[in-house]
């Protein structure tokens, strides 16, 4: 339409602002202290509206400064650098740095969308399930690169990762493909409207089987970070897992936790 | 009969010694020590100079730290160097000169410094070198430009796959290297 961006955005604002007061006047009709209270918003209100669209407003559209967002030029990365360039590797770890800062600032507006959409949609979060795919999928994708790695990593460390986990997916090329498999049949059950979010994580911490320790002697037996975890509190769950080979055959091997 | 006796006779002759020994030390006492009323408190008597805050005297102040915790006089007020004055290293003929000029470099230190670098650090310091407030502004312009381009918005990859695959060593330099991820 030929307007700059911030006339678009003052006639948006302007609009809601009328939207609202239309709303307050047809919402008040009829009736004495909602219609008196009216008035006297009305009466607040509209010199400081005239006074800011009449006065303000242009003195501000006409000394605007323009705002800069500094582009940095890319340098050579880590695989371009010398062994022993140590301004090379400078370089590329500033990059690494801000970078990584860039992903990091990106996951956070991705989640800060999952909260607001849940928050929004309580209790039915089912219109989220777009947002949560993108956030889980791309949190994923951030674990890949920078996972692990510590608070004392350099653009090296990542470097090595990324190394590693293409020789393991070269060394295992049925693990991958079978994964590949799984990620589609994934994306094609979204499409159709069926989100799994046990796709992504199987559980809450809630449902952390590390809670599956017996009442009676309780001593640890492993650690309860880890995975391998007894499956029951109740030992005749064992004696009915040896005896009977139809029973419980999943042995907590899958998920059913559902989102909505 | 005679156990009623016998017990009048040890009572009288204990009152009659207690009654010896108190009377000997009282009147032993009385002739070396001064009475004092009974709100005195030791060292509330040795101002250096009369104390311009009477209704102060005799306060709890007055008797933990005497006249230690009163601001210095000035000359014009009738000031004169106290016994007691431990000075702050800044004016040594002068107390409350001394006094006045830590005080005021404490505040300017203390106070005003301060303040002003938690306010620099949190509302006027540059953004480079950290680069915290670019970073955020280029996450979003980031993520509409990944989603024009149909991209992931974060990618797995620090470096493209083919760049990193055309430096992998090969199964036979590797031999059994063993890869844990």
């Amino acid at each position: 339409m030929g307007e700059g961006l911030v006339e678009q955005r003052q006639a948006d604002d302007k609009a809601s602002w009328d939207a609202y007061w239309k709303v307050r006047d047809i919402d008040s009709r009829g009736s004495i202290y909602p219609r008196f209270r009216y008035y006297a918003h009305k009466a607040f209100d509209a010199p400081a509206t005239w006074f800011r669209e009449t006065i303000v407003q242009p003195l501000n559209n006409k000394n605007r400064l323009p705002y800069y967002h500094r582009q940095l030029t890319r340098v050579p990365e880590i695989d371009e650098c010398g062994v022993n360039d140590k301004a090379c590797f400078y370089e590329a770890n500033e990059q690494y740095r801000l970078d990584k800062m860039v992903d990091g600032f990106i996951l956070q507006t991705l989640r800060q969308r999952v909260d607001r959409c849940m928050l929004y949609n309580n209790p039915d979060h089912s219109p989220c399930a777009k947002v949560i795919e993108d956030m889980e999928e791309n949190e994923l994708n951030f674990f890949m690169k920078y996972g692990e790695l510590g608070g004392e990593s350099d653009v090296r460390d990542a470097y090595m990762k990324q190394k590693h986990r293409m020789i393991w997916e070269r060394r295992h090329p049925e693990i991958m493909d079978e994964r590949a498999a799984k990620l589609a049949d994934h994306k094609a059950r979204l499409a159709n409207g069926e989100f799994d979010y046990s796709f992504w994580k199987k559980g809450m911490f809630y449902q952390d089987k590390k809670n599956y320790e017996p009442p009676y002697e309780f001593q640890m037996s492993k650690s309860a970070l880890e995975g391998d975890k007894p499956l029951s509190k109740d030992w005749e769950y064992y004696k009915k897992v040896s005896q009977d080979p139809e029973f419980d055959k999943d042995q907590g091997k899958k998920s059913d936790f559902r989102l909505f | 009969m005679l156990p009623q006796l016998s017990r009048l006779q040890t009572s009288a002759s204990i009152r009659s010694l207690g009654f010896r020994r108190l009377a000997s030390s009282h009147s032993h006492s009385d002739a070396k020590v001064e009475r004092k009323p009974d709100n005195y408190r030791p060292g509330t008597d040795s101002y250096a100079y009369e104390n311009p805050w009477p209704k102060l005297n005799g306060g709890r102040l007055d008797w933990l730290f005497g006249d230690g915790w009163r601001r210095p006089l000035a000359k014009d007020q009738g000031a004169k160097m106290r016994r007691e004055w431990i000075w702050f290293s800044q004016i040594a003929h002068d107390e409350h000169k001394d006094w006045a000029r830590f005080h005021q470099a404490a505040f300017l230190l203390f106070t005003v410094l301060t303040t002003w670098f938690t306010c620099w650090i949190m509302f006027a310091r540059p953004d480079w070198p950290m680069g915290r407030e670019w970073a955020l502004r280029e996450a979003h312009l980031e993520i509409a430009r990944r989603e024009k381009a149909g991209l992931p918005l974060i990618s797995p990859d620090l470096i493209p796959r083919d760049r990193v695959a055309a430096t992998l060593p090969s199964d036979e330099e590797l031999r059994d290297f063993d890869v844990l991820i």
